[in-house]
């Protein structure tokens, strides 16, 4: 949970966060009524879910990131066909 | 007469079969009742599970792109099948198939994010070649005015060479 908080999963995932994080509480829930077959399965269910809210952040941000590359190098290529008619 | 008692006869025959059938019937409907309440039925999960997974394995961005995260996403699949086989414990293996359906998202996002890497890198270098002609062009164009502004010169100059 601490590793997704860190990660860019608050901006890109936050559902996925939060589903983790209630079922953390949830498991911790179970452990203080001594459920612990509950608690368990609860906080696999919560780790794997920060794991999904991370990668899911890590995804969006690599994607965003190429994206703004992507308009950027469309600016730079039309400034350079510009300059080339300019200079013609 | 004769035929007449032989209808009757018949009918309360017809009548019999009917019964037997319809009570066979009624029997083996509640043992299938209750051969189903002494096996649980096979999680619902279970299968969304195994599905979500045979769908990003055939899915070649995913299977090129997030292997590791493919392989741990059909482990968990495993994980909940054996586990089902074993000792058919709904609450611990609809939990294991929500597992396994979250492992396959994650390998989807896995190979989400290495895609938008890869077009970074691609990106940069599209960027570096796009900044490296426009500097040669730039280099070329000061070139020619140098020139044609020495030829200026030269032609308003006598004795210049």
């Amino acid at each position: 949970m601490k590793q997704a908080d860190k990660s860019k999963a608050p901006e890109y995932a936050s559902l996925e966060l939060y589903t983790a994080r209630e079922q953390l509480a949830a498991a911790q829930q179970a452990m203080n009524r001594k459920d612990y077959a509950e608690a368990r399965r609860l906080a696999e269910r919560a780790m794997v879910n920060a794991q999904l809210a991370e990668a899911m952040g890590e995804a969006a941000q690599a994607r965003q990131a190429a994206t703004e590359l992507q308009h950027s190098v469309e600016d730079l290529r039309r400034e350079a066909d510009q300059q080339a008619l300019r200079s013609r | 007469m004769d035929s007449k008692g032989d209808r009757t006869m018949r009918r309360a025959l017809r009548k019999y079969v009917l019964l037997g059938l319809a009570m066979s019937t009624a029997v083996g409907m509640s043992l299938v009742g209750l051969g189903c309440s002494t096996i649980p039925a096979r999680p619902v999960a279970l299968e969304e599970a195994r599905t979500a997974y045979a769908q990003a394995q055939q899915d070649p961005q995913v299977a090129t792109n997030a292997p590791v995260a493919l392989r741990e996403a059909e482990e968990a699949v495993r994980r909940a099948e054996q586990t089902w086989e074993k000792d058919k414990n709904v609450r611990e293996v609809q939990n294991l198939a929500a597992v396994a359906k979250r492992r396959v998202e994650v390998a989807r996002a896995a190979a989400e994010k290495k895609m938008a890497e890869d077009e970074l890198a691609h990106l940069s270098a599209e960027r570096e070649r796009v900044l490296l002609d426009a500097r040669t062009r730039e280099a070329e164009r000061a070139q020619r005015e140098a020139d044609q502004a020495y030829q200026q010169v030269r032609s308003v100059t006598p004795g210049m060479r």
